[in-house]
């Protein structure tokens, strides 16, 4: 393995990182406030894509404005979802085993209605934008830039989100003491359908962003929606610093395995990592015990 | 000496429950555990038994059970109640003392022996096949500590045995406490909030502050102590 | 064991499964769908006994059903061993797997368990692809894996009752090794654990314990009807490890009544033939089994048999209480 090689990995790895981060933040987002393990998540990274494919292809609208479009169609379906799924069985017994089979219905359902409107084929969206640009020895596309970008962009907008705004701080309070955040009279009703609402506009983000690259088909979610599972946990359930380490950590094992021994390897290593991570911390890298 | 605790701490974040406690408690005596609301009395409780880990070395029966999980301190010989009733709702009281029976102790013969001992020591062989959701407080008591005792305890750990009953209910409680410790020769320790209750029936007692001993030793020399008297006036009274 | 609901419920199932060749013994294509019906049925039921009954959330089944099929599909091609050992192997294969990846998971919480065993879940698919060189047939997938044989009589696709009562045999002991568990002390611990399980372990009762022993059961059923399966079908790939199979499993829970047995058994019957019926629909066929599964969960969260239960039939006896449901078997008093 040469030094160019090694950068190029480097590099490589830490554009996956970064892209994963943005797949699997709100997944963690989610889970940290609402401790729902929202398994339907995968399915608006597809929906997302595919309201991108109707105002960008169809409709010919540019991107700026199909992200303006899309953006509250996604927070809409996102409170939907809390408002008439989640938030009735929040009051029954077993919670945490209903709504994992519910969110499990609603993938299920999501996946196939876009299966029905738009086709088993795959679509493709066009790149952000076109064109490559040349460091040294090494050569980037301008969509893979923005892309990087757009993923700075966005996980500065949520720190600055949860930590300078008011509705972001009600978020963080009920993320750590559900009880004490209503005593001082935060409505959790309110905050769970805010945090669905942001959640599911980052989950279609991240669609958008990726589908120049990967693709868009209906059952497309489900690999972005285990490998998104497999970083909150091991950045630990909930902490989304935690999640950004783990992101860029198996990020980096992605290009690293490979490169060494080729993708179909990757998923296998992912599991190993995150059986040692495991191992070693039980609550993941950043995660906190005081829930458990 | 059946128990033995050497610097024990648990704290939780920055906050000490109980810190550096040492003391120790005799094989057959009724060890009496007082003092304010906050005092750790529960948390110890917890640690005894396994639910929480705290640092320092617990001996029971000459064994270090610190590391160990509540399960396997109760395969070892500790039982215990707890203060609020916690019970298998959707059984009978005769399926909440099997669970004890069949799970709990060494020695997995005589099962059903063990249930029905249990079941006419606290008196409950009438009730046997009522569901324990819809019983009276006193019965979930009961229930509670018969199946802690079908696990055949060497030492029996009681977290407010009488809180909520009134005082005929209570006396009968206290009465069948003193019975399991003198006929079947249980160890017990007993947290409990009425001070006439605790001095009468106790060998020796504990005040506890703060997660602090304030003083052991028999009932007279601890009700006297003035740092006793002050700590439960100055508390009951504020 | 003492006559109740859930046997009489039970055995009429068998019997009627039993006598239903001698209407549609011609018509291969409803026979077919019977066996694909009692394949789901072990498999939905082991999987229930682990979400319904022991509240593990193992996500893992469809993995331990495929990890049966290939240990039988690999031996019988490459090592030549009979089909009837592999039937064996396939369960033994499985139930070894559920423990190896139970030992690390089910030490951790409820949720971490989900996560974990569906990532490992994921991992299977990729295994099979790059084991290749182990003679798991890759992408491709494995062909022909043999059939069974009794004496000289060879297992063809021309007879189907042969495969439909060897079929009816392995789930009628699967289903009274499920009975025999939900009521046993095992099943007790798992209704303790769930009532309150602070008391439950403050009496003795070792959640791991419980739970490996469970997950090693549920498992090992699991590989044997994954294993039936393969020589039924002559041909298994990863594909088998789609999404389909795993939530079809969990629609068939829910329909049937999640830890209310035999629930599941009757789920995998009702789902089977109205996924069959509801193929000219294409796309809009699966569409409506997401709704019918979150409509299902918000309405009737104890399924098909929480509602039989509701209603007071004389001909099966006095309503049973929940704890009766939960414990039939296990003494209320001496």
């Amino acid at each position: 393995m040469s030094l160019n090689d090694l950068i190029e990995i480097l590099i490589s790895g830490i554009t996956i990182g970064l892209v994963y981060f943005l797949i699997a933040v709100g997944f963690s987002l989610i889970y940290g406030v609402s401790r729902v393990l929202h398994l339907s998540y995968g399915s608006f990274f597809t929906w997302g894509a595919y309201l991108a494919w109707i105002f960008a292809v169809k409709l010919n609208f540019n991107y700026f404005w199909v992200f303006v479009l899309v953006c509250p169609i996604l927070y809409i379906m996102g409170m939907a979802l809390e408002r008439f799924v989640v938030r009735p069985l929040r009051k029954r017994d077993n919670f945490d085993f209903n709504v994992l089979l519910a969110g499990l219905g609603v993938a299920l359902f999501l996946d196939y209605a876009a299966q029905a409107f738009f086709g088993a084929r795959t679509k493709s969206l066009p790149s952000l934008l076109d064109g490559t640009i040349q460091i040294h020895d090494f050569v980037f596309s301008y969509q893979q830039l923005t892309m990087l970008a757009a993923a700075v962009v966005i996980a500065f907008a949520l720190w600055f989100f949860l930590e300078k705004t008011r509705q972001g701080l009600a978020l963080g309070a009920v993320a750590q003491d559900p009880v004490g955040a209503r005593i001082v009279g935060v409505s959790l009703n309110k905050v769970y359908l805010l945090t669905f609402g942001i959640s599911t506009i980052l989950a279609g983000s991240a669609g958008i962003l990726l589908a120049p690259r990967f693709f868009i088909s209906p059952l497309g979610g489900w690999k972005f929606l285990i490998k998104a599972l497999i970083i909150v946990v091991a950045g630990g359930l909930g902490s989304i610093r935690g999640t950004l380490y783990s992101a860029f950590l198996l990020g980096i094992l992605e290009a690293l395995v490979g490169w060494l021994f080729g993708l179909l390897w990757v998923m296998p290593f992912w599991f190993l990592a995150l059986l040692l991570i495991l191992l070693i911390k039980p609550h993941g890298l950043l995660g906190s015990t005081a829930d458990h | 000496m059946i128990l033995e605790l050497k610097n024990v701490t648990k704290t939780f974040g920055k906050f000490a429950a109980v810190s550096d406690l040492n003391f120790s408690v005799n094989e057959g005596e009724i060890f009496g555990i007082a003092g304010p609301n906050g005092a750790g009395k529960t948390t110890l409780f917890n640690i005894i038994s396994g639910f929480y880990r705290a640092t320092g070395n617990i001996v029971f029966d000459n064994r270090k059970i610190s590391h160990l999980g509540p399960d396997k301190i109760n395969i070892l010989g500790i039982a215990r109640t707890f203060q609020i009733p916690l019970l298998f709702d959707s059984m009978t009281i005769y399926q909440n003392i099997l669970v004890g029976s069949h799970f709990g102790g060494q020695g997995k013969s005589e099962v059903e022996n063990r249930i029905n001992e249990a079941l006419s020591f606290f008196g409950l062989q009438e009730l046997r096949a009522a569901a324990v959701a819809n019983l009276k407080l006193l019965d979930k008591k009961l229930t509670m500590a018969a199946a802690a005792f079908a696990t055949r305890p060497k030492l029996l750990l009681l977290d407010e045995p009488v809180a909520g009953l009134n005082p005929v209910e209570a006396e009968l409680f206290v009465g069948l406490v003193k019975k399991l410790n003198r006929e079947h020769g249980v160890t017990i320790i007993m947290i409990e909030h009425l001070m006439n209750i605790l001095t009468e029936m106790s060998d020796r007692m504990m005040i506890l502050n703060n997660g602090q001993k304030l003083i052991v030793g028999s009932p007279e020399t601890v009700i006297n102590d003035p740092e006793t008297i002050e700590c439960y006036l100055g508390n009951s009274h504020a | 064991m003492k006559i109740n609901r859930e046997i009489l419920t039970t055995a009429g199932i068998l019997i009627i499964i039993a006598v239903t060749p001698l209407i549609f013994h011609e018509n291969s294509y409803t026979m077919h769908l019977l066996i694909m019906s009692m394949i789901w049925a072990v498999a939905a039921t082991a999987w229930d006994l682990l979400l319904g009954y022991g509240g593990i959330f193992n996500l893992a089944q469809v993995g331990f059903f495929a990890i049966g099929a290939y240990a039988t599909g690999m031996a019988s091609i490459h090592l030549g061993i009979s089909p009837w050992m592999g039937l064996l192997l396939g369960a033994v294969a499985s139930g070894l797997a559920g423990v190896l990846i139970g030992l690390p998971c089910l030490r951790l919480k409820g949720i971490y368990v989900a996560l974990m065993t569906l990532a490992f879940f994921e991992v299977i698919g990729p295994l099979i692809v790059v084991g290749i060189n182990l003679g798991t047939g890759g992408k491709a997938g494995l062909f022909p894996i043999p059939p069974f044989r009794l004496g000289s009589y060879v297992f063809n696709t021309d007879e189907l009752l042969p495969w439909y009562y060897l079929c009816l045999i392995l789930l009628a002991i699967c289903l009274f090794i499920t009975y025999k568990l939900i009521h046993s002390m095992l099943g007790l611990s798992f209704t303790a654990l769930r009532d309150s399980e602070p008391f439950a372990q403050s009496l003795g009762i070792n959640r791991f314990k419980s739970a490996l022993v469970v997950t090693a059961i549920a498992a090992a059923m699991t590989g044997l009807i994954g294993a039936f399966y393969a020589h039924y079908v002559v041909v298994i790939s990863p594909r088998m490890l789609g999404l389909d199979m795993f939530l079809f499993l969990l629609i068939m829970i829910i329909f049937g009544g999640a830890a209310r047995f035999p629930g599941p058994v009757i789920g995998a019957f009702v789902i089977t033939f109205l996924d069959d019926m509801l193929r000219p629909l294409d796309s809009y066929r699966l569409l409506a089994f997401g709704a019918l599964m979150v409509i299902m969960i918000m309405l009737l969260p104890n399924g098909l048999m929480g509602l039989v239960a509701k209603i007071n039939i004389p001909l099966f006896g006095k309503r049973d209480t929940e704890a009766e449901m939960l414990n039939p078997d296990i003494p209320k008093t001496y």
